[in-house]
């Protein structure tokens, strides 16, 4: 039902639409990282959650099976894209740990990611969220560069 | 409470539209770091288009939400924080080809390799609010150029 790819002049403003709906009705930035926080400390048993982080984590994942499904069906995989056929999981799968890792501790450091800074923040005006998104994309794709030529292209 | 409804239905809406525009997979990510495919770049541009004028507005209008009081939009001078952090951010995204967002929505859609990223990026932000008080909180400490500014 869904095309195989919802092109970004249609993802783009919808995206831009559901930050100020979550700005206008709930007085909310929109972004993810501070989730898995939320997520961990209820795991832990920690005083002090924010809830509504959670219900939005949830959707999140609702609105990602609903999307897979109406675009031809959920189905479990194991698959990586390239880097998945370059690496065998018992290799890819503690990497993806520690590039997770990386990514967990410089979001939270960062106050942001790229929904929270790259997205709300930008939008928002915030000069922090503009010195982040800057750094955070010249980094990305400053190391996928230096990786491509590490790999001779191969990844 | 009716901030959790918003917020469940903007997620919904918000995973929907992600994995539509497939950034649930690592290749979209990839090409998009190596600058072989802008499509990322250009959905990231229309959404700040989309939003920062209708923000400037309600701002502007001294917006009341109905559910949380007078609109407050986060505005932050630029910390060293925040662009350490982003370096760390930046290095994770390039590895994994899916940052926080992604890595949930590509594990709801069916990734199994979403679980040891998403367990990763749980132990890093935890691992950070750890250690918060040695690096210092993110919206602590003067703004960057405050020195000159005061000089």
């Amino acid at each position: 039902m869904l095309p195989d790819r919802l092109p970004w002049y249609l993802a783009g403003p919808a995206i831009g639409l559901l930050v100020v709906a979550l700005y206008a009705l709930a007085n909310k930035r929109l972004g993810v990282t501070q989730s898995y926080v939320q997520l961990f400390n209820l795991v832990r048993g920690r005083p002090g959650i924010e809830v509504w982080r959670l219900w939005w984590f949830g959707g999140m994942a609702g609105g990602a099976v609903l999307a897979a499904v109406l675009k031809g069906g959920w189905t479990l995989r194991e698959s990586y894209g390239l880097l998945g056929t370059l690496l065998p999981v018992a290799v890819l799968a503690p990497l993806l740990f520690l590039g997770g890792a990386l990514m967990g501790f410089g979001a939270r450091w960062s106050g942001g990611c790229t929904s929270g800074h790259g997205i709300s923040g930008n939008a928002a005006l915030s000069p922090a969220s503009f010195a982040a998104t800057a750094t955070f994309m010249a980094t990305a794709v400053a190391v996928t560069l230096g990786l491509h030529l590490l790999t001779g292209g191969v990844l | 409470m009716k901030v959790n409804l918003i917020a469940t239905l903007v997620g919904i809406g918000f995973g929907f539209v992600l994995v539509a525009a497939r950034l649930n997979e690592f290749d979209t990510i990839h090409r998009m770091l190596l600058l072989q495919e802008l499509d990322v770049y250009f959905l990231m541009g229309s959404a700040i288009a989309t939003a920062a004028p209708l923000l400037w507005l309600l701002r502007r209008a001294h917006w009341r939400t109905p559910l949380a009081g007078d609109l407050r939009v986060e505005q932050a001078p630029v910390r060293k924080d925040h662009i350490a952090g982003a370096v760390l951010f930046g290095a994770g995204w390039a590895i994994t080809g899916a940052c926080p967002g992604p890595a949930l929505v590509m594990t709801a859609s069916g990734a199994v390799m979403g679980v040891p990223l998403m367990a990763g990026l749980m132990a890093g932000a935890a691992l950070c609010d750890a250690v918060q008080p040695a690096l210092g909180a993110p919206d602590a400490g003067p703004p960057l150029g405050a020195e000159r500014l005061q000089a």
